[in-house]
């Protein structure tokens, strides 16, 4: 046994102390704001691999707009990413396009205030996960005579007969 | 036999195969460089809006200076590239190996707070892995290196029991729909799976108390002999591969078979202190 250093023993406490917040995050710890920078560096994160809400369809992101001339456009569907193959278990680079449309969704079904409360819409609107649609939105797809832009959110379920629910609509924002 | 792994072996294959998982996930964002705009999921302004910090003066100023596309770009290039330099380093190389490993965890941090959203459990198991990697690494010494493999091991064990367990507390997951459902999606389910798992509910059952079981009892790898825990971790091992094949979760596989050698190594190390612990004590 040859001795130990001062790094070392500052090394083993630190993993232990990174350890125990990892153990503390998972049962007690959650939504702790002093870890809110640890959690969003990754460096504590809550494990939860589909549990215990698993996700129960796709989440389906569609917009249309209102003309100059005051006209509404149909709904239409913003299609992300290509169907799977088996490469896709070796190179799946779509996959975190489909995570980021179910994460900002997700996001957005947890706001309290959205439920029953079609007024506290414009709060909502101001939160990330809307932004974040209304700037994806914001510059694709355009209409020469696009003035405004709204867009929902659909829940598919289903195999072979699939059924459709929108979940989520938003204002509309100026192009 | 004891231990199976020499600690030296233990953590250049943790190293190795994280730095796999490390090389593809990044080629997989540079094909999809555009997702960093400004008007894209991972864009600066979207990620600016998740925390305070993220918009304060001077921080703010200076993160925004630094996140230009270009220079996210070249952090992911470099990465790769120290990613495919750690296959060529030896155990020995501690400041090589440091500079590596550091560079790979920085960049992937980084990106962490671009990722707010689209980031999954294989980018963050990862980042543990070299962030620990480079904390032992500044020392370089033979304590700092199994402490750092019982730590990755630790995290691995950690990661299986918790989702067991908040599967295992799910009425969803119970009833074995969790798994239909999550089959059903085309974002990580299957047509054909999906279908056959509802036409025989017993078999979704199955799978899903099989997983649960086997998640809850993945920390017990630790105190079992290291032949059973060779075949525990072969398990999970498959169990990976199922996941990358069925459901597209091909990083996945890297990140958390990459933390089986240091499972294994640390196994053995319990194994063998308590042989003899038991067998002084007799």
């Amino acid at each position: 046994m040859y001795p130990l250093t001062v790094i070392d023993y500052s090394i083993i406490g630190l993993f232990g102390l990174w350890f125990l917040l990892s153990i503390s995050v998972q049962f007690l710890l959650k939504r702790t704001p002093a870890l809110s920078i640890l959690r969003m560096l990754g460096l504590i994160p809550a494990w939860s691999f589909f549990s215990p809400e698993s996700p129960r369809g796709d989440f389906i992101l569609c917009f249309r707009d209102r003309l100059i001339n005051s006209d509404i456009t149909p709904w239409y569907e913003v299609k992300i990413g290509k169907p799977r193959t088996l490469l896709c278990g070796i190179w799946n680079p779509d996959q975190r396009v489909g995570k980021c449309v179910f994460d900002i969704t997700r996001e957005l079904m947890k706001m309290p205030d959205y439920e029953g409360n079609k007024e506290n819409i414009e709060l909502i609107s101001r939160t990330p996960p809307y932004l974040t649609f209304v700037n994806y939105l914001s510059c694709r797809f355009l209409h020469p005579s696009t003035k405004e832009r709204q867009f929902c959110l659909v829940l598919s379920r289903g195999l072979d007969e699939k059924t459709y629910t929108p979940i989520f609509v938003s204002l509309f924002h100026e192009i | 036999m004891t231990t199976t792994l020499d600690y030296e072996l233990a953590i250049r294959l943790v190293e190795c195969l994280a730095a796999v998982g490390v090389i593809i996930s990044s080629a997989e964002f540079l094909s999809n460089r555009e997702i960093f705009d400004d008007t894209n999921f991972m864009g600066w302004r979207v990620a600016q809006l998740h925390h305070p910090i993220l918009r304060n003066e001077p921080l703010g100023k200076f993160l925004t200076l630094v996140n230009k596309n270009t220079l996210v770009h070249l952090l992911i290039v470099a990465r790769i590239l120290a990613a495919v330099a750690l296959f060529f380093a030896s155990y020995q190389q501690h400041l090589l190996r440091f500079i590596f490993d550091a560079t790979i965890a920085f960049s992937l941090m980084a990106l962490m707070v671009r990722a707010t959203y689209g980031r999954d459990g294989a980018d963050k198991m990862t980042l543990i892995i070299f962030v620990a990697i480079s904390i032992s690494l500044v020392s370089g010494s033979k304590l700092a290196t199994k402490a750092c493999l019982f730590f990755i091991a630790g995290q691995a064990c950690l990661s299986y029991f918790a989702t067991g367990f908040a599967k295992a507390i799910s009425q969803r997951w119970r009833k074995g729909k969790a798994l239909i459902d999550i089959m059903s999606t085309s974002l990580w389910g299957n047509q054909n799976i999906a279908k056959m798992l509802v036409t025989r509910k017993w078999l979704a059952l199955l799978i899903t108390y099989s997983v649960i079981t086997f998640e809850l009892m993945f920390p017990l790898v630790l105190v079992v002999p290291p032949r059973i825990a060779l075949l525990f971790l072969s398990v999970g091992a498959l169990f990976h591969l199922a996941n990358a094949f069925a459901m597209g979760l091909n990083c996945f596989l890297w990140a958390f078979v990459a933390t089986y050698p240091a499972v294994l190594y640390t196994s053995g190390s319990i194994s063998q202190y308590l042989s003899l612990h038991i067998s002084s004590n007799l």
